[in-house]
């Protein structure tokens, strides 16, 4: 697996742990093989770490779940004053993952408004696919519920493309 | 054009709901009937009164709004595509009657237009997060419980003071090969164990990955002092391993589990007698 100079905030890293909190037994081992008993909301993990945790939830678990980890990790955050609503949140989804991860390599996340009720989001960052799709899905929800979330048919970083790009409409 | 829109819809809103939420609490198997007439014309109310604001304001806002709430009040559960096309059929049939009735201009017809084309994006979208958000909690329940499935499907059992069997069954990919090397590891170390039998006679197919977990459980066994005895490596597993160029001599192989068992007994210095 390719290597990313970063840093990842465990308060975002343990949105699997509760995401997996129906099975003890997965998650133990999930964390025992990335060498970690539990996971410190307010410590700094190694980006890779954090990578290799979700991308072993994916591979290991199922994409659902990771879809669920990224559900679950909007689910438990907090969003500032003003953020309070659709098109706030995607625009402000950058800051938000900077937040979260900081380092020379952590990529970016870049959100076109393209009408009234329609935006396109790119996450060109070192995470699987189906995380983000849950993360963006996540932001959307909290102030569309019934908003759509599709993949575009312009690369996916699950098949080396360097970022996925969704449509979001609501 | 839209004041007079306006005024017609305003006026005619009672009737409507009256009669759309009547029709709609008839058609059977549907969730108007099973809520009734009350509920349903609660229901078409709110709806029509989202439309009667919009079409003053010329734009979809109150539908966007409200939809998603009035859909939640009439049925806990998601409304089915056929309960939406009934009340989206039962409204517009009745209102391009009223306008035509009274004869209104073209852009009358196609300010109701624009309104219901919305209803009908908007019920898309519903209809649509409603399902995915089905499938995906479904889907990632199976998931966990699979993955669950695999853990828990690696049986160690003792079968005598010092010896303990391992039958593997079914496909072993990587994931379930490091569970695997967990799972012995954690068993050899609290029973301290002398020889492991690794059946692996229900395994049809490995890899090289899998392989390689599986030697690397071998030594990380001894090293807790174990001797692991390998059993019933079917053809095509003898082959993979045979075709990876590794050094095997390590490994102690039995072709059944009965052979291993001698084995075992053997370096037990225990034999089985006939009385």
């Amino acid at each position: 697996m390719k290597s990313f100079k970063g840093q990842y905030l465990g308060a975002a890293l343990r949105s699997f742990v509760r995401a997996l909190h129906q099975s003890e037994a997965v998650l133990r081992q999930i964390l025992r093989n990335h060498g970690l008993e539990r996971i410190d909301e307010e410590q700094w993990y190694d980006l890779n770490t954090a990578r290799s945790i979700y991308y072993t939830v994916g591979a290991q678990v199922g994409e659902r779940s990771l879809h669920g980890v990224g559900l679950q990790m909007i689910d438990a955050a907090q969003f500032p004053p003003g953020i309070d609503d659709i098109r706030a949140v995607l625009q402000s989804l950058d800051a938000a993952y900077r937040m979260n991860c900081r380092g020379p390599e952590i990529g970016a996340i870049i959100c076109e408004l393209e009408g009234d009720h329609t935006a396109s989001v790119t996450f060109a960052t070192p995470f699987p696919c189906a995380l983000t799709r849950g993360i963006l899905q996540g932001c959307a929800r909290k102030f569309a519920p019934d908003a759509l979330i599709e993949h575009s048919r312009e690369g996916c970083v699950d098949r080396n493309g360097p970022s996925c790009c969704f449509h979001v409409e609501w | 054009m839209r004041d007079e829109l306006s005024a017609l819809l305003e006026q005619a809103a009672p009737a409507i709901v009256r009669e759309v939420a009547g029709a709609l609490s008839q058609r059977s198997g549907s969730v108007y009937r099973a809520r009734g007439v009350v509920a349903t014309g609660r229901a078409v109310g709110d709806l029509v009164a989202a439309m009667v604001a919009d079409v003053a304001a010329g734009n979809g806002k109150q539908l966007r709004a409200g939809l998603r709430d009035i859909l939640s009040r009439l049925s806990e559960e998601a409304i089915s595509f056929r309960d939406l096309r009934l009340v989206q059929e039962a409204l517009r049939t009745d209102l391009f009657t009223r306008i035509e009735a009274a004869d209104l201009p073209l852009a009358a017809l196609r300010a109701v237009e624009d309104w219901f084309h919305e209803l009908t994006h908007q019920c898309s979208l519903y209809l649509l997060a409603q399902r995915e958000h089905l499938i995906d909690r479904q889907a990632s329940e199976i998931e966990v419980k699979l993955a669950e499935q695999r853990q828990l499907s690696i049986p160690i059992v003792p079968i005598y003071e010092g010896v303990l069997l391992a039958p593997l069954v079914g496909n072993l990919d990587a994931y379930r090969a490091q569970v695997l090397t967990t799972r012995v590891l954690e068993v050899v170390g609290r029973s301290h164990a002398r020889l492991l039998l690794l059946d692996v006679s229900g395994v049809p197919k490995v890899d090289q990955e899998v392989v390689d977990h599986l030697l690397r459980t071998t030594r990380a066994v001894r090293l807790l002092g174990c001797q692991t005895v390998l059993i019933g490596i079917a053809a095509e597993l003898a082959r993979t391993m045979a075709g990876l160029d590794l050094d095997t001599s390590e490994l102690v192989v039995r072709r059944s589990l009965q052979e291993g068992l001698s084995h075992a007994l053997a370096t037990l210095g225990l034999a089985v007698a006939r009385r």
